[in-house]
């Protein structure tokens, strides 16, 4: 059966309101009602709740711990969306799928089990304990809950700008005589430059509201290792709730900002790929 | 694979309980409170009034730290009853309208348990850990909630803070006791989680050599066969939780159901169950009956002593505490 131009352009029409409508009412109002309680009590109390030492401190933080995330994903995660790519092994499904576990569980279960093996009662943890090393309840154990929960975002923007670039250029590197790893730091990062940078802004986002994992294991003291979440969280249970808007504005523009510039910097090229 | 999926779909609804003519009421009650009250409490309210009134209620009970449910409250969860640890979280709910009736008129000014602030140790208590003092030790790492989400770590410190402080003259002051006291616990603090719950994953999980809490959470990890010691200071402070009801979401039909619940959690038989999880009954005859689990404090203080809810909160938590932190 074929439908009339009209039909196609009336049904177009519907779909495109109703998927802005949707959008609008679902994702953009929460966020506008929380701006309007931030600004409630005028743009000076918000200036005051972000100017507080405590939210300062738990800003820094935060993108303290989203920056050293990213960076090591962009390492460990290029690495797996190569091996995943380019190598058929046994049991490559298998860890394909595991891959995006993190995004399954829930973080604070992703929390209980770092405590778990960090801990005193961990081999892990005993380890380090008797070289009187702490990781939990500080910077590092707190980098090891982003790691985990972002982990997925960098495999697969990674993996999906591999999949689309063809293999014959690190073929022909190869036969050129380039080793191994040459090919992977010369031929394949450079060609997966999109996929690394797409990779990096999900998960530097994703870190900037990491709450659940960083509860368990970041030991919550305030102005020391309280994330911004975690001190949103807090200031919303006093009562401060214009404190909470405040902060809570702040990280969800800044996502906004890097995932809006994360538009502009992927080539055309890179974006019909990913 | 779609007939799979069809079948998943309808089991989960199938398997949601049908209370089609029930009365339905919403309990928001302090998480530690939790397994009392499902396991004992709301069945044994679900007969009683089915015996009584001829006529079935359906409670359902949502728990959580007191600060992350009265915000809930706040924020309009259709909730009928409160159980919480702190005055202050009920005087917020009456500023903003929710509640109207005056809950300090309800029986022993709205307390319905009690308890008091020990400390966990591990098996044996190896660092010989007795009083307050003894936590500010160097090199003892401590355990307690953070003072923003739970009402037993506000507790908690004002237990510590009580243990150092001379109450004929609390200044908050540089020289006051238990200024002294709370600060020099605080440099031990390791970690600060939601929920008083929360320390008991972290300590179960190894860390730190103790923590403070309320007794019957100690009591109640005891029960589940756990290992640790309780070590109840000489002085210590006694915590109270207080039930309100949250009358501006109570429904013409549900008032008879609120007020007979607000009633029978004072009743010997739900305090009995409160008091085998622990809890300090505020009956007195359920308390005789269970008296030999409690330890005896040889100097209890309350609140009051401290100058009430609202300036402890002020002084010893806003104040002291905070500056604690900051390092």
């Amino acid at each position: 059966m074929r439908r009339s131009p009209d039909t196609d352009a009336l049904v177009r029409g519907a779909t495109f309101a109703a998927a802005l409508g949707l959008f609008f009412l679902l994702i953009l109002l929460p966020l506008v009602s929380l701006n309007q309680y931030a600004v409630r009590e005028g743009i000076g109390v918000f200036w005051d709740r972000l100017k507080n030492p405590d939210a300062v401190a738990a800003l820094r933080l935060t993108a303290l711990v989203a920056l050293a995330a990213t960076a090591v994903n962009a390492v460990i995660g290029t690495t797996m969306a190569f091996l995943l790519t380019r190598y058929r092994f046994p049991g490559r499904k298998v860890i394909n799928a595991l891959v995006d576990i993190p995004l399954a569980i829930p973080t604070v279960v992703t929390g209980f089990a770092l405590l778990l093996m960090y801990g005193p009662l961990g081999p892990v943890g005993r380890f380090l304990g008797e070289r009187n090393i702490q990781v939990m309840f500080s910077f590092p154990g707190l980098l090891l809950g982003h790691v985990f929960v972002t982990f997925p975002f960098m495999v697969r923007a990674v993996g999906a700008v591999l999949e689309s670039v063809p293999r014959s250029g690190e073929d022909a590197a190869r036969t050129l005589g380039a080793k191994e790893w040459q090919v992977f730091a010369f031929v394949t990062i450079p060609a997966v430059k999109e996929g690394i940078i797409a990779g990096a802004f999900l998960t530097f986002s994703r870190s900037l509201g990491e709450f659940g994992a960083s509860i368990m294991v970041s030991g919550n003291l305030v102005g020391r290792t309280q994330t911004g979440p975690l001190y949103i969280f807090s200031r919303f249970n006093t009562g401060d709730v214009e404190g909470a808007a405040a902060i809570a504005i702040l990280l969800a523009l800044a996502s906004f900002l890097i995932l809006l510039l994360l538009q502009f910097v992927q080539s055309p090229a890179g974006r019909s790929a990913a | 694979m779609k007939r799979l999926l069809a079948l998943i779909v309808v089991a989960l609804f199938a398997v949601q309980p049908a209370y089609a003519d029930a009365i339905k009421i919403n309990l928001h009650s302090c998480c530690v409170t939790e397994d009392a009250t499902t396991k004992e409490i709301l069945p044994a309210f679900k007969k009683y009034y089915k015996e009584k009134f001829g006529k079935d209620v359906d409670v359902s009970a949502s728990f959580a730290g007191s600060g992350t449910l009265k915000n809930q409250i706040l924020g309009g969860a259709p909730v009928q009853v409160a159980v919480l640890s702190s005055e202050l979280y009920l005087d917020q709910l009456k500023e903003k309208g929710l509640i109207s009736s005056d809950w300090r008129k309800n029986l022993n000014k709205g307390a319905v348990i009690k308890s008091v602030i020990v400390f966990v140790t591990r098996k044996g208590n190896p660092k010989g850990l007795a009083t307050f003092e003894d936590l500010a030790r160097p090199g003892t790492k401590v355990l307690h909630a953070s003072p923003d989400t739970s009402g037993g770590a506000q507790w908690a410190i004002f237990a510590i803070y009580g243990a150092g402080a001379n109450f004929r003259n609390l200044s908050f002051g540089p020289e006051d006791g238990g200024v002294k006291l709370l600060s020099a616990v605080e440099k031990n603090v390791i970690a600060q989680p939601e929920s008083a719950r929360q320390t008991f994953v972290q300590f179960d999980a190894g860390f730190g050599d103790a923590i403070v809490t309320y007794e019957n959470e100690a009591l109640l990890e005891k029960a589940k066969g756990r290992d640790y010691a309780i070590s109840v200071p000489k002085k210590t402070i006694e915590t109270e939780w207080k039930v309100a009801r949250v009358d501006r979401n109570i429904r013409p039909e549900q008032e008879h159901a609120v007020s007979e619940l607000i009633k029978f959690l004072y009743t010997a038989e739900a305090q009995r169950s409160y008091a085998k999880f622990g809890f300090r009954p505020v009956d007195k005859k359920v308390e005789k009956e269970f008296h030999a689990k409690y330890a005896q404090v040889a100097d209890p203080f309350t609140v009051d002593d401290l100058g009430g809810w609202k300036s402890a909160r002020k002084n010893v938590i806003e104040n002291t505490w905070k500056k604690t932190q900051v390092r």
